[in-house]
């Protein structure tokens, strides 16, 4: 395989941005093909696309990291670029190594390990690693559990994200999630989160979706169960203190 | 100014007669736990009639505290098993008021949901059996200035002496941020579940600027069960300041073992704000893709919509097919998402 056509190896791994004047997104990538093949002298090269929250192209932007070379990419300068300013939408990162090794033909696809933060200009800073890779096909839908915190201290959003990036019954490829709300005492609530279209993402903040959520919990940490048609991905908490308003976005 | 956090507390007391953790449990979250004036630590944990609904048997909950040093200083458990659906909070420093260990703390904090009345033994087969392998714990560390959480489960069994030895690990970690305003600390964890392993780790950490350019230095012996946790610039007594300074204080962090394994946090503090940020960071690793299907398969898929289509058509009656040939073409090319 032609070092050009390693690229098909690495599917684009996805991510969520936000940017607008308060609250920005910066990608942190290093070429750690150094640290796994630290004989071979290895290029890594980044190759960066940014979809729009209804899951339009914005623009691509590709670099050349060398040996243990890093980079740490500002989604305020890629938009600007672009002359958006407020912003919420999809990432996908590709890590592409330069060079065959024999590793790489064993195995059909393999990913991209970055990091992404998150920060605002009073302190809130959290960083999170990647996440999944999109898809190109229907698959099996996943079910996933996060922590929740909603009180007088605290306020959680989850960010959804269609990860269908192909065109196969690309009609039919809506995410649709539901959402159980569990409060400790093991009570539920059902809510259902909007529609979004494939590569498109939303930040649904749950109070919106239900405002009573808040005495639901008691002031408790609660669980949000989340399923639906089409749902791939494991999706993101943002969960905000208000005292501070500091924030931590979360992986399951 | 502490915050009211409202959240009750699941009821702990010091269990006396308990041994270690079951060298083959799995259900354990191993994590760094703190409390100063700066940061206080909490964890929240789901037991989920939906994760385990299968579950035959009750499940407790039992913490076990091991200073910096890895000695352990207390363990604790419930009194009752858990209810299915049940979340759970623990305070550390009500865990430690409740151990009687006054001032400053950090160490290593060993949570598990061990089943009631099974043999260790059985837990291997039960574990692959009902998926039990992790406690779903946040741990949270915040202050009345910044909240942030790590969710993990820990590394089981790591360092165990019935298993091969590992070869080892690299860690490495692109959220360095050194500047006047902004610290960078790093914790390594040293974790086991076998009470027989009592050898100490040392990890050799190096610092690189965006262009590649390194320092080096070996950390001190870090014990079994205990916690590496400085402040990256002294380590490198002010030099990996100066060495990212061209480049706004960002690098990379690489930390690297041999035989054995060390769990990493990263945590940067803004010194201005008093935030805190903290996350676990990722061995530099392959991960595999088994079964992906990725653009090959898509351009499998378009084709075969195509003959599928044309199939379809072809197996229509006479008359049907002609019917269908004077439709027009868009309502099929949307259903088949042209």
């Amino acid at each position: 395989m032609s070092p050009a056509d390693l690229i098909n190896k690495f599917p684009p791994i996805l991510h969520w941005i936000k940017e607008n004047s308060s609250f920005h997104t910066r990608l942190h990538v290093h070429n750690y093909f150094s640290f796994l093949f630290p004989d071979s002298d290895m290029n890594a090269r980044i190759v960066v696309s940014i979809y729009d929250e209804n899951g339009g192209r914005l623009r691509d932007y590709s670099t050349i990291l060398g040996t243990d070379q890093s980079k740490f990419i500002e989604f305020s300068s890629l938009l600007e670029e672009v002359s958006v300013t407020s912003f919420q939408g999809s990432v996908t990162v590709q890590i592409v190594p330069d060079k065959e090794v024999d590793i790489f033909s064993k195995y059909e696809f393999m990913g991209s390990e970055f990091y992404m933060s998150y920060y605002s200009k009073n302190g809130g800073f959290s960083i999170v690693h990647n996440a999944r890779s999109v898809r190109y096909l229907p698959s099996r839908p996943l079910r996933s559990v996060m922590r929740i915190l909603i009180d007088s201290n605290y306020d959680t959003s989850i960010v959804f994200q269609n990860v269908f990036y192909g065109s196969f019954l690309r009609s039919l490829q809506t995410l649709k999630p539901e959402i159980i709300i569990l409060n400790r005492d093991g009570a539920s609530k059902k809510l259902r989160g909007p529609s979004i279209p494939p590569r498109g993402c939303r930040e649904v903040r749950l109070l919106d979706l239900d405002a009573t959520l808040g005495d639901f919990l008691e002031g408790q940490p609660g669980a949000a169960y989340l399923s639906g048609k089409n749902m791939y991905f494991k999706p993101l908490t943002l969960i905000t203190h208000l005292p501070s308003n500091t924030f931590g976005v979360h992986h399951t | 100014m502490r915050i009211q956090m409202g959240y009750r507390s699941i009821q702990l007391a010091p269990d006396n007669k308990g041994t270690s953790i079951p060298p083959e449990a799995c259900m354990i979250t191993q994590c760094l736990g703190i409390k100063n004036k700066k940061i206080s630590t909490r964890f929240t944990g789901f037991y989920s009639k939906g994760l385990y609904s299968r579950t035959p048997v009750d499940i407790k909950l039992r913490v076990e505290i091991a200073d910096k040093d890895g000695n352990i200083v207390g363990r604790l458990s419930t009194d009752k098993p858990l209810k299915t659906d049940q979340s759970y909070c623990v305070e550390l420093s009500k865990v430690l008021d409740l151990l009687g260990l006054k001032g400053d703390f950090y160490g290593q904090v060993v949570m598990s949901l061990e089943p009631v009345g099974l043999r260790s033994s059985d837990l291997e087969q039960y574990v692959s059996t009902y998926s039990l392998s992790s406690t779903d714990v946040c741990i949270e560390y915040y202050s009345d200035r910044f909240y942030t959480s790590v969710q993990h489960s820990g590394i089981n069994p790591a360092n165990h002496l019935s298993r091969r030895k590992h070869h080892g690990i690299t860690m490495y970690s692109p959220k360095v941020f050194i500047t006047e305003k902004v610290e960078t600390y790093l914790a390594l964890i040293h974790p086991t579940t076998d009470p027989d392993y009592d050898f100490p780790a040392v990890a050799d950490i190096k610092v690189l600027t965006p262009e590649g350019k390194s320092i080096e230095r070996r950390t001190s012996p870090i014990p079994a069960r205990g916690v590496y946790f400085v402040n990256v610039d002294h380590v490198f007594e002010g030099d990996a300041r100066e060495l990212l300074r061209p480049f706004g204080g960002l690098g990379t962090l690489k930390a690297k073992t041999d035989g054995q394994v060390l769990m990493p946090l990263v945590f940067n503090h803004n010194t201005v704000s008093g935030a805190w940020m903290i996350d676990h960071t990722r061995p530099a690793f392959l991960e595999i893709f088994e079964g992906y299907k990725g653009e090959r398969h898509l351009q499998m898929a378009n084709s075969l919509r195509y003959q599928i289509a044309h199939n379809l058509i072809a197996s229509l009656p006479l008359a049907l097919r002609e019917r269908f040939k004077k439709m027009p073409l868009r309502p099929l090319r949307n259903l088949l998402g042209a």
